[in-house]
C-alpha cells in the first residue's frame, strides 16, 4: 500500500506551506498526530487574525492553563501582528499574550486604543524579541521603552514614532542594554539630542538604518560622530532640524568612507548647503536615494556635485528648491541616466528645457513638476515625442503648470499605458464638469475653494479619462 | 555526436545499475553539482592525469534505479531551462505548476513520493516544489476521512482529542 509516511516531516512540512495561502491549515489538524505536530507550528507560527472574532477565540484559547490544551500554545508564537484587526485590539485582548515567550516580532501599526499598559506588560520575558513596530500607537511612553531594555537584548529593529513623552533616561537605558539594533524610528522626540544621539553611537554598532524625522534638538556635534563611526550606515532621516550643516561631516576625509550609505533624507533641513551634498557625495559615492525637499539653500551647485553619483541616483526630491535652473537639471541628468524618480515641485525657474531633458531617461517611472509654471505646451509634446509609444512613466504631477491644456495631455495619456496617476489641480483647461467627473475626491479637509480647484486622476480615472479625451472632438489640437 | 567521457559522468543507484548522464544535465542537481566541481578542483591541482580519462563515479546510495531514471528525464528535459533563484527572488508559493512537470508527476503515489525524496536529496529545487505541490493539489479539497482514504493514514486520535483539537483552533478556520 502506498504511504505518505515515506516523507519526513520537514518535507511534508513544505507540502503544507503550498496549502496555506488558499485554504486555512486548522482543518486538516485531526487527520493524524504527525500531521498534527507539522500543522500546529504552522499555523501558531504566525497567527492569522483578520477579524475581531477570530480574535476574541484565540483570546480565549490564550486564557486557558497551557497545560490544560492539546498543545501548549503560547511557544509556538513567533509573530503577532495586530494591524488587520487593530481597531479591536484593546488592553485585555493583548493582554492575554502574555508568557509567549519565543515571540519574535510585535506588529502593532494603528492600534490606536492600546496604553502603555498592556505592551509593557506583553513585553516581560520576550528575550527572543527581534522587531517591535508601534507605529500610530498614540501613547509611547517610558515603561515601554523600560520593559523592551530590560527584556528584549536581541531587539533589532524599533518603530516607534511620536517618541515625545519618552524621557531622556528611558532612551539612554534602551540603547545601553539593546545593544544589537540594526533600524530605529524614533521621531518627534526632544529628547532625542546629541547626548542619547552619542550614547547610540557608542552602544549600538550595527545600526544601518535610522530616522529622526522630526527631532529637533540634534546638532552636529552628536552627528560628526555618526557619520564619523557608523561606516555601516545604509539610511538615514532626519528633518525639519535646522542645527545641522557641513560640519557634521568635519571629521570625515575626502573618500568613499561611507560606502554603504544607499538613502539621505533631510527635508527641511535648511541649513543643508551646495558644501554638505558636495562633501556627501565624495563620502557616500553610492547613494541612491537623495531627498533634499525644502533644503532652500541648495543650489545648481549642489546638482553638479550629484551627477558624480552617475548610475548609482535613482531618487532625487527637490521641492521647493527654487533656486535650481535647468543648467543644473542639464548636467544632472546628463550624468545619472538611471533615475526613475524625481521631484522638482515648486523649482519656479524650470522650463520646457527641464523637461527636455527628463524626456531622455529612460527609466523614468514618476516626475513631479507641480507649480512650475513655466513649462507649456510645447515642453510636454517634446516630452512624448522624444520618449515616443509604451512610456515608462506610472505617475505625473503637473498640477498649477497653469500654460497646459487638453492637446499635450491627451498626447502623454496615449504615450504612456502604465499611468496609473495624473494631477492637473488648478489646471483651468481641465476644471470642467465633463472631464472632473473622472477625478477623484477631493481630501475632506480641504477648504471649499481647494476642493474647487481639485483635479487629480487615478487608477481607473486615468483609463477614463484618456477614452472620454480619444472621443472629444479638439482634443488633438 | 556522442558526447566524450570527460563531459559525462555515471550515477550508481541503490540497486547498483550504471546512469551515464552529461554534466551540463545532471548539474540542475546542486549535491551533484558540487561533487563534480570538487573533483575536478581536485584533479586540477593535483596531476592533471589523475582522472584523465576516468569518468566520475557518484553512488546515489537511496535512489532506486526506476527514479533515478526519471529523474534524469526531469534533468533531461530541463537542461534549459532557467529557475528563478530563491536567494533572491521571494519563492512564490502561488505559481501553477508547468504543464510537463504536472504530466511528468502523473504517477502512482509511492514512485511521486520517491521522487520528492530523490530531489531532496540531490538537491534539485524546482523538482521538489513540483512534487511537493503536486501532493497539495491532492490534499486540496478534501474532507479529513477523504484524505485519510487518499494516503493510507490511521487515524491516531480519539474522538475527545479530536474535538478537543477543533476547539482550539477554531479560530484559524477564520477566512
Amino acid at each position: 500500500k502506498p504511504t505518505i509516511r515515506l516523507l519526513p516531516p520537514e518535507l511534508l512540512s513544505i507540502i503544507f506551506s503550498f496549502l496555506s495561502d488558499k485554504t486555512s491549515l486548522a482543518k486538516y489538524l485531526t487527520v493524524c498526530k504527525q500531521w498534527a505536530d507539522i500543522l500546529i507550528a504552522l499555523i501558531w507560527f504566525r497567527p492569522k487574525l483578520k477579524s475581531p472574532e477570530s480574535l476574541q477565540k484565540i483570546g480565549h484559547i490564550m486564557d486557558l492553563n497551557q497545560s490544560s490544551t492539546f498543545w501548549n500554545y503560547k511557544p509556538l508564537i513567533r509573530r503577532l501582528n495586530l494591524c488587520f484587526i487593530s481597531k479591536f485590539a484593546v488592553d485585555d485582548l493583548l493582554l492575554k499574550f502574555i508568557d509567549c515567550p519565543n515571540l519574535e516580532r510585535l506588529t502593532l501599526v494603528n492600534c490606536i486604543y492600546l496604553t502603555p499598559f498592556s505592551i509593557s506588560s506583553v513585553l516581560v520575558n520576550c528575550s527572543k524579541l527581534q522587531s517591535i513596530d508601534m507605529t500610530g500607537v498614540p501613547h509611547i511612553s517610558d515603561s515601554i521603552f523600560d520593559a523592551l531594555a530590560t527584556n528584549c537584548p536581541k531587539l533589532q529593529g524599533l518603530y516607534a514614532p511620536e517618541t515625545a513623552e519618552v524621557s531622556k533616561d528611558s532612551i539612554i537605558n534602551l540603547f545601553k542594554k539593546c545593544i544589537l539594533l540594526k533600524r530605529i524610528k524614533l521621531t518627534e522626540s526632544n529628547n532625542i539630542n546629541d547626548e542619547t544621539v552619542d550614547v547610540l553611537t557608542e552602544n549600538c554598532k550595527f545600526l544601518v538604518e535610522i530616522d529622526f524625522h522630526g527631532c529637533l534638538k540634534i546638532t552636529n556635534n552628536s552627528l560628526m560622530h555618526v557619520f564619523q563611526k557608523m561606516t555601516q550606515l545604509r539610511e538615514i532621516r532626519l528633518s525639519k532640524n535646522s542645527n545641522i550643516s557641513d560640519n557634521m561631516l568635519k571629521l570625515l576625509q575626502d573618500k568613499p568612507c561611507l560606502d554603504r550609505l544607499r538613502i539621505i533624507d533631510f527635508t527641511a533641513c535648511t541649513y543643508i548647503t551646495d558644501r554638505v551634498i558636495e562633501k556627501f557625495v565624495k563620502c557616500a559615492p553610492r547613494l541612491r536615494n537623495v531627498i533634499l525637499s525644502k533644503c532652500i539653500s541648495i543650489t545648481d551647485k549642489s546638482l553638479k556635485s550629484l551627477s558624480n553619483l552617475r548610475k548609482s541616483l535613482h531618487y532625487l526630491h527637490l521641492g521647493h528648491c527654487s533656486n535650481i535652473t535647468d543648467y543644473g537639471i542639464t548636467t544632472l541628468i546628463k550624468n545619472c541616466h538611471r533615475l526613475q524618480y524625481i521631484d522638482l515641485a515648486c523649482c519656479s525657474q524650470l522650463t520646457d528645457v527641464t523637461v527636455k531633458e527628463l524626456a531622455t531617461l529612460r527609466r523614468l517611472r514618476r516626475i513631479g513638476l507641480v507649480k512650475c509654471y513655466q513649462i507649456t505646451n510645447e515642453g510636454i509634446l517634446e516630452l512624448v515625442r522624444i520618449r515616443g509609444n509604451d512610456d515608462t512613466l506610472e505617475r505625473v504631477h503637473l498640477s498649477y503648470c497653469q500654460n497646459l491644456t487638453i492637446p499635450p495631455i491627451f498626447q502623454l495619456l496615449i504615450s504612456c499605458p502604465k499611468l496609473a496617476h495624473l494631477s492637473l489641480t488648478g489646471i483651468v483647461a481641465f476644471l470642467r464638469n465633463d472631464i472632473r467627473k473622472f477625478c477623484r475626491e477631493a481630501p475632506s479637509s480641504f477648504t471649499e475653494q481647494q476642493k474647487k480647484l481639485f483635479c487629480v486622476f487615478s487608477g481607473n480615472g486615468v483609463r477614463q479619462l484618456r477614452d472620454f479625451l480619444k472621443n472629444l472632438p479638439n482634443s488633438m489640437t | 555526436m556522442a558526447p566524450s567521457p570527460n563531459d559525462t559522468v555515471v550515477l550508481l543507484s541503490s540497486d547498483h545499475q550504471r546512469f551515464v548522464v552529461e554534466k551540463n544535465i545532471i548539474n540542475k542537481s546542486i549535491v551533484i553539482k558540487n561533487i563534480i566541481e570538487e573533483l575536478n578542483g581536485a584533479a586540477d591541482s593535483d596531476d592533471p592525469q589523475d582522472l584523465e580519462g576516468e569518468q566520475i563515479e557518484i553512488p546515489v546510495g537511496n535512489v532506486r534505479s526506476s527514479v533515478m531514471t526519471k529523474i534524469i528525464e526531469w534533468c533531461k528535459h530541463h537542461r534549459n531551462t532557467t529557475f528563478p533563484d530563491d536567494d533572491f527572488d521571494e519563492p512564490n508559493k502561488s505559481t501553477p505548476i508547468d504543464d510537463w512537470d504536472k504530466k511528468f508527476l502523473e504517477v502512482d503515489q509511492d514512485m511521486l513520493y520517491e521522487i520528492i525524496l530523490a530531489a531532496n536529496y540531490l538537491n534539485i529545487q524546482p523538482l521538489l516544489d513540483a512534487g511537493c505541490k503536486v501532493v497539495a493539489e491532492m490534499i486540496k479539497g478534501k474532507g479529513v476521512v477523504e484524505i485519510r482514504n487518499t494516503f493510507n493514514i490511521v487515524n491516531d486520535f480519539s474522538p475527545e482529542e479530536e474535538e478537543a483539537i477543533r476547539k482550539e483552533n477554531e479560530w484559524a478556520e477564520d477566512r
